[in-house]
């Protein structure tokens, strides 16, 4: 089938340029409208979209990587994969505001394949059962009040270090669901898609696994 | 002097069932009247009003871990990219 043509928009903010030595510091997350218009460039010929478009994909697949599989050279092989991936996609693009969620979902094959090979999983995975009422109501969440803003709270280094070890001590579908959506920012639609699990699975996931990150945080903010 | 501590709040059975409301609040994934229901029982209930503050700092934290890629990693995307250009303009 014919790929659907795709017309060139205006970049919603300027483009990197791919140079080792001076690329910027800032992360470049993107929103969705960010992607489309790069995709929509890169497909149209735009050398420095492209170049823009497969140092997002890089980013996303180590970032992805490093929280979800947690091994520094997993992480390289889906940036690999990623590059190549998108490289080839950008070509045959039908509809680019579908790009965000096909990136991650590479990813996450990438990042699922390479784990597969190593078969290695953090030494031990706490059950969300540990943190969340039963369906009689009997086990109870304690909640304790952090008392200081939430501002004040992100900017703590232990809070922040207390969060990376709850992140990783959560089961791997929980993990990958919050670094999709609280992280990496997609929709909850998006993180569905990514997924392959209806919506309200997202939310119910989403939200337990933030039961048990709180939980995690308790003891350093009370 | 006596600092008093104060004792965590146990959730009452309303609240338990809250909680999944209220991470949707947060997310912004409730239909209007429901998100004002929930935004009155926060208004009204300590325990829960003390859980989005924590939800929402949660959510914070987890939204600052969106690091940009460290120099190294960084140089060899770069590296990779040009490399993969270099190579297909020839092909």
């Amino acid at each position: 089938m014919k790929p659907k043509r795709v017309t060139a928009k205006p970049p919603p903010r300027p483009v990197t340029k791919i140079d080792g030595a001076n690329l910027s510091e800032q992360t470049s997350a993107g929103t969705p409208d960010d992607y489309t218009a790069l995709v929509r460039l890169a497909a149209a010929g735009d050398t420095q979209a492209l170049e823009e478009l497969l140092l997002r994909a890089q980013e996303v697949a180590w970032r992805f990587s490093t929280a979800v599989c947690g091994r520094s050279d997993d992480a390289e092989d889906a940036m690999q994969e990623a590059l190549i991936k998108t490289y080839r996609y950008v070509r045959t693009i039908r509809e680019p505001e579908a790009f965000r969620p096909w990136l991650y979902r590479i990813v996450r094959n990438a990042c699922l394949m390479g784990r597969r090979k190593k078969a290695g999983e953090p030494a031990r995975l706490q059950s969300l059962d540990d943190v969340l009422p039963d369906p009689a109501g009997r086990r109870r969440a304690e909640v304790t009040d952090p008392g200081k803003n939430p501002e004040q709270l992100a900017s703590n280094a232990t809070l922040r270090r207390r969060l990376r070890q709850a992140l990783r001590a959560l089961p791997p579908p929980y993990r990958a669901i919050v670094v999709l959506r609280d992280v990496e920012g997609l929709s909850t639609r998006e993180v569905s898609q990514v997924m392959g699990i209806s919506e309200d699975n997202v939310k119910t996931r989403l939200y337990r696994a933030r039961l048990q990150l709180q939980a995690a945080l308790d003891g350093v903010a009370a | 002097m006596t600092v008093a501590r104060r004792r965590p709040a146990r959730l009452s059975a309303r609240c338990r069932q809250m909680l999944t409301e209220i991470s949707k609040y947060l997310d912004d994934e409730l239909p209007r009247a429901r998100r004002r229901t929930v935004e009155r029982h926060m208004g009204s209930c300590a325990c829960c009003g003390s859980m989005a503050r924590r939800f929402r700092t949660t959510m914070m934290l987890s939204r600052a871990e969106r690091r940009p890629l460290p120099r190294g990693v960084r140089r060899r995307a770069a590296t990779r990219i040009r490399r993969l250009l270099r190579s297909s303009a020839f092909s």
